[in-house]
């Protein structure tokens, strides 16, 4: 039983050591949507409910199509703490665990980069993605909020 | 004579920078003109790199929505494997390895309506050689599902039975342990052969998803024996569903309702109900079910089976501490049945798919003729998944 006790425990100090920390960025987040989306401004509350699915459409009915960015992105990692209130690697098992048990509702698509956000958002009306705000083209997207 | 000559040299010299000055504009004007037509010819030859440029762009993106529409309709493989290392106490269990699951998920989206999923699961390293057969190969879900939009949907096939948490969010890759909470299959069946209906209703702020299903029911539930899903052969159709609210408070606030109703192939009848519970602040969790089912078995005593457990975790960057506490009686006529399970857990999260655990379970009988034993689980399980 103590060497049992003892193994654990030796377990334990190993993976609390091996936990890294993390880093930020220090700069505003742009929600951008099509230029014909005739929606205006989000809450962030809006934002929020779109990525965490509690919201599914659009007021006309059409299905939101959400674009993230990869979970190691700090763009992503700050997006996640501060607008979802969860960690980006948490809230990516959340999705991996709703594909895998078939219950994934809208899922949001991953893209490697925050100029390919903006391309993707130009293309469809349905769509909403977030990008730096240095990283921002505005003839090719509308700015609807921002998370500071 | 002085004075004409002086006369000329003074126009002379007022004239000739005059002069000069005019040469110099009219060499300006030439040199501007020629400039012009330079520019002419740069900005014609940008405007058609500019426009060769577009067209080229608008192929490259016609191609990708090409790629990214076939890609959609392949089908996709995904899936999860765990191996295990297990230490139980209990006389006659030998402490070993284990390769448990391989599980592979196929999914196709037929069309924006349609799509098919399955999950073929291999378990213990399924192996058929020279007549002996070892391990477990297993269809546990096979679905076919028709979205008409996110109120009504509808899934035919071979299921998890959505009742309760951990029943269907069972899969190593994303639970805390290895052993799932005691009364987990043996209230609700595992799987479930038939129809679904399913959709999201928002009530103001509150999300309610709901399911209601009609299936074959199980073959002998009193005994879990239920696995197989199409061994039901009476006439009478299980029926069941869910709600699932999901609060605006903290970061998860979900609660969940479940109900179960069907007569097996031994005529016992099942009235089981649910009640499941998830909050989320910050890094803490806490999770939590209940189940109860009645059972009017054709010959014997009726009887209640009830069990419930409550797991909370706390997050430390890549790790999670669990503690679980899990209580269970199979059988309400039965004096002293209960048994009752304390378990601490490490989950630590090496990628968002790849997750290592220890897990340790005390586990103690009401009744005092049989023998406590502790188990503890070191695991690893990946998900393979997009």
């Amino acid at each position: 039983m103590k060497i049992k006790i003892l193994i654990f425990l030796a377990t334990s100090v190993f993976f609390l050591l091996s936990s890294s920390s993390k880093s930020a960025i220090a700069e505003e987040i742009a929600v951008v949507v099509n230029k014909d989306n005739p929606v205006e401004t989000l809450s962030l509350e809006e934002v929020k409910d779109f990525y965490k699915n509690n919201v599914l459409t659009w007021s006309d009915g059409s299905r939101v199509v959400m674009y993230d960015l990869p979970v190691k992105h700090e763009v992503r990692k700050v997006f996640s703490v501060v607008l979802l209130g969860k960690e980006a690697k948490e809230v990516a098992r959340e999705w991996a665990n709703k594909k895998i048990t078939n219950t994934a509702k809208n899922p949001p698509f991953t893209l490697k980069s925050e100029v390919l956000i903006q391309h993707k958002v130009s293309k469809s009306v349905a769509a909403i993605g977030y990008v730096r705000k240095s990283k921002l083209s505005r003839d090719k997207v509308r700015v609807v909020a921002v998370i500071k | 004579m002085m004075k004409i000559m002086l006369r000329i040299f003074l126009i002379i010299a007022l004239l000739s920078p005059s002069l000069l000055w005019a040469e110099e504009a009219t060499d300006s004007r030439k040199e501007i003109e020629e400039l012009k037509s330079r520019l002419e010819v740069v900005e014609a030859t940008k405007e058609k790199e500019i426009e060769e440029l577009k067209s080229r762009l608008e192929v490259v993106e016609a191609t990708n929505e090409d790629v990214e529409d076939r890609l959609s309709r392949l089908f996709t493989l995904s899936g999860y494997a765990d191996s295990e290392y297990i230490i139980d106490d209990r006389g006659g269990k030998s402490d070993g390895f284990k390769i448990h699951h391989l599980s592979l998920f196929f999914k196709k989206k037929i069309s924006d309506k349609w799509k098919l999923f399955s999950e073929l699961e291999y378990e213990y390293a399924p192996k058929f050689e020279s007549g002996v057969a070892q391990g477990k190969i297993f269809v546990e879900v096979f679905t076919i599902d028709y979205n008409y939009n996110h109120y009504i949907n509808i899934r035919a096939g071979r299921y998890l039975t959505p009742v309760g948490i951990w029943n269907v969010e069972h899969y190593p890759p994303f639970v805390s342990t290895q052993e799932r909470p005691q009364h987990i299959r043996k209230i609700f069946p595992q799987i479930s052969d038939g129809l679904q209906f399913f959709g999201t209703v928002n009530l103001g702020k509150i999300v309610t998803d709901y399911i209601a299903f009609i299936s074959n029911g199980s073959d002998d539930l009193v005994n879990g024996i239920s696995d197989s899903g199409s061994g039901d052969d009476n006439d009478n159709k299980a029926v069941g569903g869910r709600l699932k609210f999901k609060f605006p408070l903290l970061s998860t606030t979900e609660l969940g309702i479940s109900g179960y109703r069907e007569k097996d192939n031994f005529d016992a009848e099942v009235n089981a109900s649910g009640l499941d519970l998830s909050l989320q602040w910050k890094r803490l969790k806490f999770q939590a079910e209940y189940a109860a089912g009645s059972y009017d078995v054709a010959t014997g005593t009726d009887y209640d089976r009830k069990g419930y457990y409550g797991q909370l975790s706390y997050g430390i960057a890549d790790l999670d501490l669990i503690y679980r506490y899990d209580w269970y009686d199979a059988d309400d006529t039965v004096a002293k049945g209960d048994k009752t399970i304390n378990s601490v857990a490490l989950n630590y999260h090496f990628t968002p798919s790849v997750v290592g655990k220890v897990e340790h379970h005390v586990n103690d009988y009401e009744d005092s003729a049989k023998e406590d034993y502790d188990k503890t689980v070191f695991s690893i399980a990946v998900y393979l998944g997009d």
